[in-house]
């Protein structure tokens, strides 16, 4: 008989590929490893499939379905049944957890004290979501709660299902509210164990969350009038109508009070809580602890408040203090660039006119390297040959507008960067979706966001397509090595930035070199086949690009800057952050996208192509 | 006389410093304190004039609950669990509390805090002093706990952080400290971890006036609204 796994992690999807990309990178990553992952696909057609097929096949995700629904709760009511763990966590499209070691912590958690639960914190836009009291209060406000952080018993979610109304947004925090009712031991765990997804949700649009919370109060405070409800909407969201909010509190000893004397506190913790001037704060707090101060357990609770909002200063604390650390080490760095840079400009002018690269050059970046970004850009506008255009690329679900970006790097236009926006991001694939139809005519250098480029990358690179005009050119480059008895060798056992004195199939261009790609390499149509790459390489671009070279029968050169050397170590000051190195590498997610890559090579669509490549890894086979 | 230690160095249990032990015998002989500091990248160690005071060890940096009043500390599995909520810019060790062993191979780390951590266990007289400005490097602020992490594990082997990071490990048994959510399996951990706890949730004791209540309240919350 087969055992039942201790957890199901559920996701729910619908036409959001890329956000399930890094929620199940998310969930590949988990050191725990006793758990079944379920993904419920809203029949999307944007390749969520494709990507459930690429983790089904390597069995993280071990049970999958895609069909239409009547929405994200039938979804999750969907993956609810089909789950077999003990314990049940949504994590769904966008959403990931905070480290690796979440379930293992969860997992200690549960099985030391046996609990029916753990809820732990969450976080979003810098905020954290800190829940301190396990009460049906949640039925009135979130109270700090990331159904990504709770972890139930599935027999007990079985019988809360959650509610499927079309137009409910909050089925989560009253299904939470109702497991507390009932009496289930979740006990809080006050660390942050999830991170939120940016981009909208269905709580995001106001005008459905606000009519989905006023039934809800409706529901489940039958004295309150359709007014009072909107206050306590208007005071959670924007710490307005504190007058009418001090009236309700007066209700004393009912449950309406205390619920509301509950998100009071919490709300006063809130970053909208921010213009709420003392006075006003004091009476709402003198209001509320009244209303707490009937029962006996009062002083427990605001202790337990005190202590949670506590850790949760200090963990703001040590973020702030992370930042500043990370802007010192920034204005350090960026002293050594300018320094660099005057030199640079001091020794050209007194050579000759720089020459213009008749090309793109594109790059993308995410959050966790917004600052340093312009670094990258700048070593790339003061090259020796000067780029015509440098394309960023930026999804709106992680940056919404230009007022998002640092004033230094929209002061970059002014020599040539263009800022570009994408709605949805599909990460480092950025680099190329949007505007490949520029390579048609012109070479296309990709370039990672993270590197400072020597001042001869472009030359070197364009020195090379003059003299290999078909071939892929890369200033950094990997051999790839094969097996004796056939295959692919692990990438770590690859041999390191080489280059021969011709271009060849065995050679593997690495981004963070800069790599350009002749003119035409993208017109053919695998390159940008969205549905392919989520199915075969949806985690590294540079491989998918290879084998798409491979299947036209491109070869590489590897420029003589792509030898044992630390020039390309010039990394930002954030380079680690948020890097794909970990899995793609060290846990071998490179590995699995090869061998996926490799078959699909070897595939009959692939081998209509000339595969002259086929033969030269073949021999070495 | 002074030696600065890179971290790796620090660590580093084949090539202790050569000075290491020359520190370690004048402290010895001359009752001197060994302090260990941690500047910037690098860990200072040298000798310290001893104070009248008769303690053991001195902690400075920060404290994660300034409500815990670490004189008040009076059993050993409290102060073993006490490094843990600390972040340790520089400590002083008393020359009585040094096991001078060279017979076998250990980093300078691995002997200063396996000094502590047996000081610690005779229960011996500690003192923090609490530093509210640190400039030191944030990212590196629980180096030196960490140390006093491996030795600890090393001897008090405990299943729930055997293979967790050092990171992760001292993150859940912060969290256990301010929230109890695990049950460590080790007795010593466990008393230590609920004893500081409760002294932290007593010394947020319910104020018998709402208006110490209010005030206590708006204080944090300021201090909250600050880091937004």
């Amino acid at each position: 008989m087969n055992k039942t796994p201790f957890f199901s992690i559920i996701t729910v999807v619908r036409n959001d590929a890329w956000a399930l990309q890094k929620t199940t990178r998310s969930v590949f990553e988990q050191s725990f490893s006793d758990f079944e992952y379920i993904v419920i696909d809203g029949d999307s057609i944007d390749g969520s499939n494709e990507m459930m097929a690429f983790w089904h096949d390597f069995r993280l995700v071990t049970k999958a379905v895609s069909e239409s629904d009547s929405g994200v709760y039938n979804a999750m009511n969907k993956g609810l049944q089909l789950a077999g763990g003990d314990f049940v966590c949504y994590m769904n499209a966008g959403d990931v957890f905070s480290d690796n070691g979440v379930l293992e912590c969860v997992y200690d958690s549960i099985t030391s004290t046996n609990t029916d639960g753990v809820l732990g914190w969450g976080e979003l836009n810098g905020e954290i979501w800190a829940s301190w009291i396990g009460s049906e209060a949640f039925k009135m406000a979130s109270l700090g709660f990331c159904h990504q952080s709770l972890y139930v018993r599935r027999s007990l979610l079985l019988h809360n299902a959650f509610d499927e109304r079309p137009f409910k947004t909050d089925s989560d925090t009253r299904q939470l509210a109702s497991l507390y009712r009932d009496g289930a031991s979740i006990a809080i765990m006050p660390s942050v164990l999830s991170v939120r997804s940016r981009a909208a949700g269905i709580s995001a649009d106001l005008e459905r969350s606000g009519r989905s919370i006023i039934i809800t109060l409706s529901e489940e405070y039958p004295t309150l009038t359709r007014e009072d409800a909107q206050h306590i909407l208007g005071f959670r969201r924007r710490c307005k109508n504190v007058t009418p909010i001090l009236q309700l509190l007066d209700c004393r000893g009912s449950s309406l009070s205390l619920h509301l004397a509950f998100t009071v506190l919490d709300t006063l913790f809130l970053r909208q809580s921010r213009k709420l001037d003392r006075a006003s704060c004091e009476i709402l707090l003198q209001k509320a602890l009244q209303a707490i101060d009937t029962g006996e357990d009062a002083p427990k609770i605001v202790r337990q408040f005190l202590l949670a909002q506590e850790k949760k200063r200090l963990l703001l604390e040590e973020r702030k203090e992370r930042k500043s650390e990370l802007n010192k080490k920034i204005v350090g760095f960026e002293q050594n660039e300018k320094s660099r840079i005057r030199k640079l400009r001091a020794a050209r002018k007194l050579g000759k006119k720089r020459e213009v690269f008749p090309g793109i050059v594109s790059l993308t970046t995410f959050p966790a390297r917004i600052k340093s970004v312009r670094f990258v850009i700048e070593s790339l506008i003061e090259q020796s040959v000067v780029p015509k255009r440098v394309q960023l690329w930026i999804g709106r679900d992680e940056f919404p507008s230009r007022k998002w970006l640092p004033n230094q790097l929209l002061a970059l236009e002014r020599q040539g960067l263009e800022v570009c926006f994408v709605e949805k991001t599909c990460h480092q694939y950025d680099k190329y979706l949007h505007n490949w139809t520029l390579n048609e005519r012109l070479p296309f250098v990709m370039v990672d966001d993270d590197v400072i480029y020597v001042e001869n990358s472009l030359e070197t690179l364009l020195n090379g397509h003059r003299v290999y005009p078909e071939a892929v050119i890369a200033n950094r480059a990997h051999r790839m090595m094969f097996l004796k008895g056939g295959g692919f060798a692990p990438y770590r056992e690859w041999e390191k930035e080489v280059n021969d004195s011709e271009p060849g199939f065995k050679l593997f261009p690495t981004g963070a070199g800069g790599v350009l790609y002749p003119p035409g390499f993208m017109a053919n149509p695998a390159v940008t086949d969205v549905h392919s790459i989520l199915q075969y390489a949806p985690y590294a671009d540079d491989i998918w690009l290879k084998f798409c070279g491979m299947a036209q029968n491109i070869p590489v050169f590897a420029t003589h800057l792509s030898e044992q050397s630390s020039w390309y170590q010039r990394y930002t000051p954030n380079t680690t952050a948020g890097t794909l190195m970990n899995s793609n590498v060290l846990r071998g997610l490179n590995d699995i996208q090869i061998d996926r890559c490799w078959h699909w090579l070897k595939s009959k669509e692939a081998s209509k192509c000339r595969l002259d490549c086929m033969k030269e890894i073949a021999t070495v086979q | 006389m002074k030696i600065l230690l890179s971290k790796t160095q620090f660590r580093d249990n084949k090539a202790v410093h050569p000075e290491f032990p020359r520190i370690l015998r004048m402290a010895l002989e001359e009752q001197m304190y060994v302090t260990v500091r941690q500047e910037g990248s690098e860990v200072a160690i040298k000798v310290t004039e001893k104070t009248e005071e008769n303690e053991a060890i001195r902690f400075e940096g920060k404290i994660l609950s300034s409500k815990l009043d670490v004189a008040r500390l009076s059993t050993a599995s409290e102060k073993l669990v006490l490094p843990f909520i600390l972040n340790i810019r520089s400590v002083d060790v008393a020359p009585r509390a040094f096991i001078f062993s060279s017979s076998r191979n250990r980093s300078v780390g691995g002997v200063i805090f396996r000094n502590i951590l047996f000081a610690l266990i005779r229960n011996e007289q500690i003192v923090f002093k609490p530093l509210y400005c640190w400039s030191g490097e944030t990212k590196d602020s629980a180096f030196l706990v960490r140390q006093y992490l491996y030795v600890f594990k090393s001897i008090f082997p405990e299943p729930l952080l055997g293979n967790r990071k050092s990171p992760d490990a001292l993150a859940l048994l912060i969290t256990n400290i301010f929230h109890p959510c695990v049950n460590f399996k080790s007795e010593l951990l466990s008393a230590g971890c609920r004893r500081i706890s409760n002294r932290i949730r007593a010394a947020r004791s319910y104020p018998e006036s709402h208006d110490q209540l209010i005030s206590e309240i708006l204080s944090l919350r300021e201090r909250t609204m600050k880091m937004y």
